[in-house]
């Protein structure tokens, strides 16, 4: 995989990202509210080194190795979503009234 | 009112029967009438084999997407893609919300409430992963939205990666014959 190393002389950030980096927290650098990169410690990086490498390969990844805890736990929370929202049931209401007219 | 086979097209949003999946500990009802539960799936394996099983379980009026068209009166079943309302609970993830509010997530498609084609009250989602198969007597009405060939055609994206399909071949024999039309043999 394809690396541009840069000195650390020539990079400037800020002391809560150092320190972020320094407890292997991963840094995000957004621009106007969105996020444009992240900034990761040497031994995360070599954590998902292989991810990115068989990605950049066009190796076929299980989708699943893609999904974050919290994708997985918003996609639990949607598969046993069983409360009806007022507006479906206004919605439902609205069918069923156009099935009677 | 039944939906019309002819309303049942590819793309368009109705209100039908989805189910939850079945989940173990499993609750039956035997031939007999009598409930029974079954802790694992191995037990259940053991006491019905392949046979066809009464199971009870819930089922949901909600939004779907349709992912074919239904319009052939001999195919009873359309396959479909489940769509949630978002709740203000969903949203607690902020870093997973940015990119589904940005489109830019794999696995979620976000149907925002202020498109007014997509003939949905609230802000919605549709997760990727759930794939699901309605009977035709179980879609209730007219369709209440739809989205359009570009967005169907991102949807469709996500969903050939989400499913590993392999799609070079259909995309070799695609070009093959674009070349052939155009004069170029191969």
């Amino acid at each position: 995989m394809k690396i541009v190393e840069v000195r650390a002389q020539e990079v400037r950030l800020p002391a809560q990202a150092v320190e972020a980096l320094a407890a292997h927290v991963p840094v995000a650098v957004t621009r106007y509210g969105r996020r444009q990169h992240v900034v990761l410690s040497e031994e995360q990086f070599r954590l998902v080194a292989p991810l990115l490498e068989l990605l950049e390969e066009g190796v076929a990844v299980s989708p699943e190795l893609l999904m974050t805890k919290e994708d997985i736990g918003l996609e639990r929370d949607l598969d046993r979503d069983r409360e009806p929202s007022e507006a479906e049931n206004a919605q439902i209401e609205t069918l069923l009234a156009e099935a009677d007219a | 009112m039944q939906a019309a086979p002819a309303d049942l097209r590819r793309g368009r949003i109705f209100y039908a029967l989805f189910p939850f999946a079945a989940e173990f500990p499993l609750t039956i009802e035997d031939e007999a009438g009598q409930k029974l539960v079954f802790p694992t799936i191995e037990d259940y394996a053991r006491a019905r084999k392949g046979r066809a099983t009464r199971v009870v379980t819930d089922v949901r009026l909600r939004p779907v997407l349709l992912l074919h068209d239904g319009t052939r009166g001999e195919h009873e079943d359309v396959v479909c893609l489940r769509i949630n309302t978002v709740k203000p609970r969903h949203r607690r993830s902020t870093t997973t919300w940015e990119q589904i509010e940005q489109q830019r997530h794999l696995f979620f498609y976000y149907l925002s409430a202020s498109q007014r084609r997509y003939g949905l009250q609230e802000d919605s989602l549709i997760a990727l992963t759930s794939i699901g198969s309605i009977q035709k007597s179980a879609i209730l009405g007219l369709h209440v939205g739809e989205l359009t060939h570009r967005e169907l055609q991102s949807v469709s994206e996500r969903l050939s990666r989400i499913l590993s399909l392999d799609l070079a071949p259909l995309i070799a024999e695609r070009a093959s014959e674009l070349l052939r039309r155009a004069g170029y043999a191969i």
